[in-house]
């Protein structure tokens, strides 16, 4: 009994997010679509998002969204600043601005943008936007994110990683999965 | 503990300062008369004190209108505290601090601005030039802090709501004012003794059997040590504006800046029927005492005729082509009537007219308020998204338009189905702006006109 409590404690204490391993092959992403794996990932889930890392997020995260509805944010988490919810019907530039000013909001500093550019998300048309930003603490971080929106939810696959060694070091498995999404109905 | 220039978070203040655990020595030498008043008659109090022979009251300071800055023996120029010393400690912590500041991700870097403020720093800060170090940090809220070991940090949000070199002066003085006057210190060596009084006192009453008497102890403690925190950022707006004054600064401009504030905060308040009164929880006075009491001490010091310099259009040059990503960050924190006030105050300042349309556009895209049926006023008929388009068209009607307005405007004309229009706006964006992250994204939304996804 004593055992059990301790380890309920430091269960609690640790508070920490629970990772399961993916192992390579199919995924299914809510109800929308489904990806492929190449290789082995660690995944968490956090309300409507699932996180993929190999090294840890601090390292490289890839995170994918099964869908978001009108009101709701981006991302979830304590934020500087208000997070912008999302609306139906954005354009194509107001994507980009969602998504930058989400991650503004997340404590992206310095934000840019290098490329930004049309790009289907599986058979749904949407957009392609290439970054960088800093920590707070002051490390460089790359990023990539295709996104689209589809029955007044928004979808996207978004992957980050310092900019130092690890954003190209699982670059390809990324691009990977964001190419081999597959939309499993209109929804 | 930093004394800054509007810590919003005052309890949070405390509470770390208390966190910070040092053994009491000692208080300093610089004890405030006025700890534990409170409110209106605290207020009043110091508003009569600077149109007197000015002493603040204080039983030894010389805190007075026209003192040389320079003047105060509380730290000698170019030294540290000795290692056995409890300000050591507390400089020692900062140091860690200042550490993480130098690579902080939201450091503005520019050696141009950097250059600019840090010399203007180095000629207010006198002796005490090599003591003091800048960080700019991009931060889209009014404030400045000065941290004990000579760590001046100066927000994004404060340059922003400059609209001169003097205002600048009036805040870097202020914060130069508490290292001179070692106020991070003299608080927390302040907090200690109280602290240890109230241990001593609450054994005491609980000895004779009431314990009430520690509650009460307490809260009179809590109101003591704000009002000592207060205290210090009279003193040194007062140094602030005697710097600004002894550099030939136009001392009014220092309470231009609370002025601005309070017009940012509520632009029908009648400034001159404002409150001045100050919660006994504040860590600053109120904006509007602050208001009050600059402009008597400007009063004392310049006389009702004479005017001193602004540097308006120097600061302009530096600062000035900040302000459009200061704008951006601002309008982030969604305060959407905040915000339009102080576009309103940028314009009066001779800001960039074009700027201001296209942020205005900003602000109503961004916020999409549905048009009222029932509202009486006309403004109030019109939908946001009718107010931002006349405001991007306003933008572009200026030759030096921000390219983004043509971008903006556009997306509006695709909503509206004016498909030519949204088209021209758009290439005219790129023109404007032909190495643009964006541009094959406009491509396509131009090819297609439509920028409506399937």
């Amino acid at each position: 009994m004593k055992k059990i409590f301790v380890l309920s404690i430091l269960y609690a204490l640790n508070a920490c997010t629970v990772y399961s391993l993916v192992e390579p092959g199919k995924v299914e992403v809510g109800d929308a679509y489904v990806i492929t794996v190449n290789s082995s990932w660690s995944k968490s889930s956090h309300g409507h998002t699932y996180t993929f890392t190999k090294d840890g997020p601090a390292l490289q995260s890839l995170t994918i969204t099964t869908g978001i509805k009108e009101k709701d944010f981006m991302v979830s988490g304590s934020t500087d600043a208000p997070l912008p919810p999302y609306k139906k019907d954005l354009s194509l530039i107001e994507i980009q601005q969602f998504i930058n000013d989400s991650m503004v909001a997340l404590g992206a500093e310095k934000m840019e943008f290098t490329e930004i550019r049309p790009e289907p998300f599986g058979a749904w048309q949407g957009i392609r936007a290439e970054y960088n930003y800093f920590t707070k603490s002051g490390l460089q971080i790359r990023g990539l994110i295709v996104a689209a929106q589809n029955n007044d939810k928004f979808y996207y696959i978004m992957y980050n990683a310092p900019a130092l060694h690890f954003f190209e070091k699982n670059r390809k498995d990324a691009e990977d999965i964001i190419q081999s999404v597959i939309i499993k109905k209109e929804t | 503990m930093t004394a800054s220039l509007a810590c919003r978070a005052s309890g949070l203040c405390l509470v770390l300062a208390i966190l910070s655990g040092c053994q009491a020595t000692g208080l300093s030498k610089w004890t405030p008369a006025n700890a534990g008043a409170e409110s209106v008659s605290e207020a009043q109090s110091h508003n009569a004190i600077f149109d007197g022979t000015a002493t603040v009251g204080a039983t030894d300071t010389e805190f007075e209108v026209g003192k040389n800055p320079y003047a105060y023996d509380d730290i000698p120029p170019g030294v540290r505290p000795a290692m056995d010393t409890r300000e050591a400690g507390l400089w020692f912590s900062v140091d860690k601090v200042e550490e993480q500041s130098k690579t902080a991700g939201n450091r503005i870097t520019d050696p141009e601005l950097n250059k600019y403020i840090s010399e203007i720093v180095c000629k207010l800060s006198g002796p005490y030039c090599s003591d003091v170090r800048v960080y700019i940090q991009r931060v889209p809220i009014f404030n400045a802090s000065m941290y004990p070991n000579g760590m001046m940090s100066i927000l994004s949000g404060f340059l922003l709501r400059t609209q001169n070199e003097a205002q600048l002066v009036a805040v870097l003085g202020h914060e130069a004012g508490h290292y001179i006057r070692r106020h991070s210190i003299q608080r927390m060596e302040d907090m200690i003794a109280k602290q240890d009084f109230s241990v001593i006192f609450s054994f005491v009453s609980a000895g004779l059997g009431v314990p009430v008497m520690s509650d009460i102890l307490q809260v009179a403690m809590l109101s003591s040590l704000y009002a000592y925190g207060r205290d210090n950022e009279r003193e040194a707006d007062l140094i602030g504006i005697n710097l600004m004054h002894k550099h030939g600064y136009d001392a009014r401009e220092a309470a231009k800046i609370w002025e601005l504030l309070l017009r940012e905060e509520d632009p029908d308040r009648d400034l001159n029927e404002v409150s001045t009164s100050t919660s006994f929880s504040s860590s600053h006075p109120s904006s509007a005492e602050r208001m009050q009491t600059l402009r008597q001490i400007a009063l004392k010091l310049q006389g009702p005729d004479k005017w001193g310099i602004t540097n308006k259009a120097k600061f302009d040059e530096i600062v000035g082509p900040w302000k459009f990503q200061f704008l951006e960050d601002e309008i982030r924190l969604q305060n959407w009537n905040t915000s339009l006030e102080l576009l309103n105050i940028l314009k009066e300042s001779g800001h960039k007219k074009s700027e201001i349309a296209y942020f205005q556009g900003e602000i109503f895209r961004n916020r999409n308020k549905k048009a009222d049926a029932d509202a009486e006023k006309e403004e109030d008929r019109i939908a946001d998204h009718e107010k931002a388009l006349k405001a991007y068209e306003q933008s572009m009607s200026y030759a030096n338009a921000p390219p983004q307005a043509y971008r903006a405007a556009g997306l509006l004309y695709l909503r509206d189905g004016r498909t030519e229009t949204a088209k021209a706006a758009l290439m005219s964006y790129l023109k404007r702006m032909p190495a643009a992250p964006d541009r094959k994204l406009i491509e396509y939304m131009i090819t297609n006109a439509s920028g409506k996804i399937s």
